[in-house]
């Protein structure tokens, strides 16, 4: 099953790097739910995974015809992802925050709070995504890769090039940090290594 | 933190990810039977999931634009950029322009340069050149200094020619000397 989907993506890739927009369109979307929680988990901001999305679709149609590998659509995305959510985090952190923007953030936070019905519920989840967003990088990438949808252990070390007993170890590690955060046992905190 | 604990959570985790073997699916079942804290571990983290789960969809996934809606529009500024129609050509082709373009910029500067060489020593010109064509009088002038040539005779000298170019961009050929000038010994009626 995991060979066939490959072998299709690796078909598609070949088809996209020829120009063919259908088969970037199917490609993107394969992978849009992985690839929009790497962007969160460096950007840590749902506000701003649409323009380095925008960015990363534009390098991607532009850049396709250079891939060499196309077995490795995967991590070669994750690279040019990773690459740009880092750059546009590096010019955000040194752009000042305009009152348009705080109004927008508000908006978004007012929205999310009509969503969310249970006043109890809305405070577990947002202790939830701040212990989310407060893990060290490469801790937060393994673990959003891991909610975004149904990637096995081995498709996470593909996308982030590394061996699968890291993931298993970072996947072990984020929840044990997440879970004394969100419980306040901070004092058993895992050491980051 | 013991490697136990470790262990146990990373089970628990393989299988709330679904990624569990049926061997430590054994292992887990048993810790679970002999350590009832193992147990309670197992709920908590079974919520942590469950809440992470919700909550990664509905603040990340789940919001902003859908892919095709970000592709239309990536689609739509990668076309109104007429450069980049211009250089999507395939690598043959792209090899092929970058080596015409070198060998036209090679034949250009061929032609287009003048040709500098260090003459051989019988074609020695008796007095400086100056290849500059903008600057004649200073030329003239520096020509009329007394240099020894190779007519003098009982004087030998040694020639090298160096290239040098000047504050305004304008080339010389400059004849230099090693001033190896011998005279040898002459009878002289006045001293």
């Amino acid at each position: 099953m995991g060979h066939e989907i490959r072998q299709n993506e690796s078909a598609l890739v070949c088809a996209a790097r020829q120009g063919d927009k259908e088969a970037l369109q199917v490609l993107l979307r394969q992978n849009w739910a992985w690839l929009k929680a790497l962007v969160y988990s460096i950007v840590c901001d749902a506000n701003d995974i649409d323009d380095v999305l925008q960015d990363i679709c534009v390098r991607l149609i532009c850049k396709i015809e250079t891939l060499r590998e196309p077995e490795r659509f995967r991590s070669w995305l994750a690279v040019l992802a990773r690459r740009l959510a880092l750059q546009y985090r590096r010019k955000k952190s040194q752009r000042p925050i305009s009152l348009d923007e705080e109004l927008i953030y508000q908006q978004c936070d007012d929205k999310a709070q009509h969503i969310l019905d249970n006043i109890e519920q809305k405070e577990q989840y947002r202790q939830v995504l701040e212990a989310i967003n407060s893990l060290p990088e490469k801790y937060r990438q393994v673990f959003m890769l891991q909610y975004s949808g149904d990637l096995t252990y081995g498709q996470i070390a593909e996308i982030l090039d590394i061996p699968l007993t890291t993931v298993q170890i970072r996947l072990v590690r984020a929840r044990r940090m997440i879970y004394n955060q969100v419980t306040g046992k901070d004092k058993d905190k895992v050491v980051e290594r | 933190m013991s490697m136990t604990q470790e262990i146990l959570e990373m089970l628990i985790g393989k299988y709330l990810d679904g990624e569990i073997t049926s061997s430590e699916r054994q292992m887990l079942e048993a810790a679970m039977e002999t350590d009832p804290s193992a147990r309670e571990l197992l709920e908590q983290l079974q919520d942590l999931h469950q809440q992470s789960n919700e909550v990664i969809s509905s603040e990340v996934l789940d919001r902003g634009k859908t892919a095709e809606e970000i592709f239309e529009q990536a689609w739509r500024n990668r076309t109104k950029n007429p450069l980049h129609s211009l250089l999507r050509i395939s690598g043959r082709l792209r090899f092929a322009a970058g080596l015409a373009a070198g060998l036209v910029i090679g034949l250009t500067l061929h032609f287009a340069l003048p040709v500098r060489s260090v003459p051989k020593n019988d074609m020695v010109p008796e007095k400086m050149v100056a290849q500059s064509t903008t600057d004649q009088a200073d030329v003239e002038e520096r020509s009329t200094q007394p240099f020894p040539s190779r007519h003098t005779p009982n004087v030998s000298r040694n020639v090298d020619w160096y290239s040098f170019t000047d504050e305004n961009g304008d080339q010389w050929l400059v004849e230099g000397l090693r001033e190896d000038i011998v005279t040898p010994v002459a009878y002289r009626p006045d001293l």
